[in-house]
């Protein structure tokens, strides 16, 4: 890990060297980012984009680090061991993206009911039901 | 004179209890024991304290002092559903939030009544098509009194107590199930 992988503010990962990547951000001094503000995600269509946005009180720095994953297989390593913020953040994506977030200690939904929507509200697949009376359904 | 004598005459009787004394001795009521209970319980209503989202506020504006649901007696908000036997549900449910709103109306004691304040309440309100709303929380819940608004104003609120009043007043004059 190096600084030269900083382009923009933002680090590309991947879901293999993602734990690794993070464990380092935290703890190594040049980049000591101990906080984690907020874990979001972007549908791509036939890949999903997951985004840690990390924070650096000692360097006053921040950065987003992107990871890309096949829509086919929506799984990331939870990294809820190195920022307790992971925990609602993880489940918020898992509940309106449909990514799992393996190694989660409690992977409950945290916004949609217990027995889950039964769809994912923020995947670009799903569709409002539409308003009643509403001719185009939308 | 004739004032004279009815005191006098009034002397000779036994002791009136109270009630009988602001009556007076000659007032008979007939009733019967569900009417006066019904009385008793619609005006002192005991509502959960119980708001979801914007509506709430305009139910705790309304048990505050400048509209002072305490006029009629229903300025009890219980923070326990076992003390409670009016839910006012004031504001948006969500189906995360249902499963608890539907067990605090169980755990409710009979008799109970439920009122929907808002349009959220009725119909789901601006979130209808919402993946998350509830669309009307008579999905869910028996709703005795519906008060259209976004958010109604607090004299809507009070009305839509007093048309509970009404309505079980109503029911018990006819002895049927409030
Ligand atoms: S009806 Fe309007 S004011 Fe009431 S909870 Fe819904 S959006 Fe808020």
């Amino acid at each position: 890990m190096n600084e030269e992988r900083i382009v923009n503010g933002e680090l590309t990962s991947s879901p293999g060297t993602l734990l690794q990547d993070m464990r380092t951000l935290r703890d190594q001094a040049e980049f000591a980012f101990n906080r984690l503000l907020d874990v979001t995600a972007v549908d791509r269509g036939d890949a999903f984009e997951v985004l840690y946005r990390l924070n650096s009180w000692t360097m006053d720095r921040d950065l987003v680090v992107r990871v890309t994953l096949p829509a086919a297989e929506p799984r990331l390593p939870s990294v809820a061991g190195l920022w307790e913020t992971a925990l609602f953040g993880e489940r918020e994506v898992q509940d309106m993206f449909g990514i799992e977030f393996t190694g989660h200690p409690d992977p409950r939904p945290l916004l949609a009911p217990e027995e889950g929507f039964g769809f994912f509200p923020l995947r670009k697949s799903y569709q409002l039901p539409g308003r009643p009376g509403q001719s185009d359904g939308r | 004179m004739e004032v004279n004598t009815e005191k006098q005459s009034q002397q000779d009787l036994p002791a009136l209890s109270p009630l009988a004394q602001l009556l007076g001795t000659d007032s008979v009521i007939l009733t019967t024991v569900e009417q006066v209970l019904g009385w008793a319980q619609t005006h002192s209503f005991w509502p959960l304290t119980s708001g979801l989202a914007c509506c709430a506020l305009e139910m705790m504006a309304t048990g505050a002092g400048r509209f002072d649901l305490a006029r009629f007696g229903y300025e009890v908000f219980r923070p326990s559903p076992r003390h409670a036997d009016v839910l006012i549900v004031a504001g948006t449910l969500t189906w995360k939030m249902a499963p608890p709103l539907v067990r605090l109306y169980e755990q409710m004691p009979e008799n109970k009544w439920v009122i929907a304040m808002g349009s959220c309440a009725i119909g789901g309100g601006p979130f209808v098509d919402s993946y998350s709303v509830v669309p009307g929380v008579d999905k869910l819940l028996p709703v005795d009194v519906y008060i259209p608004g976004c958010p109604p104003r607090p004299e809507a609120l009070i009305h839509g107590m007093l048309t509970l009043k009404e309505k079980v007043m109503a029911a018990k004059k006819r002895g049927g199930k409030p």
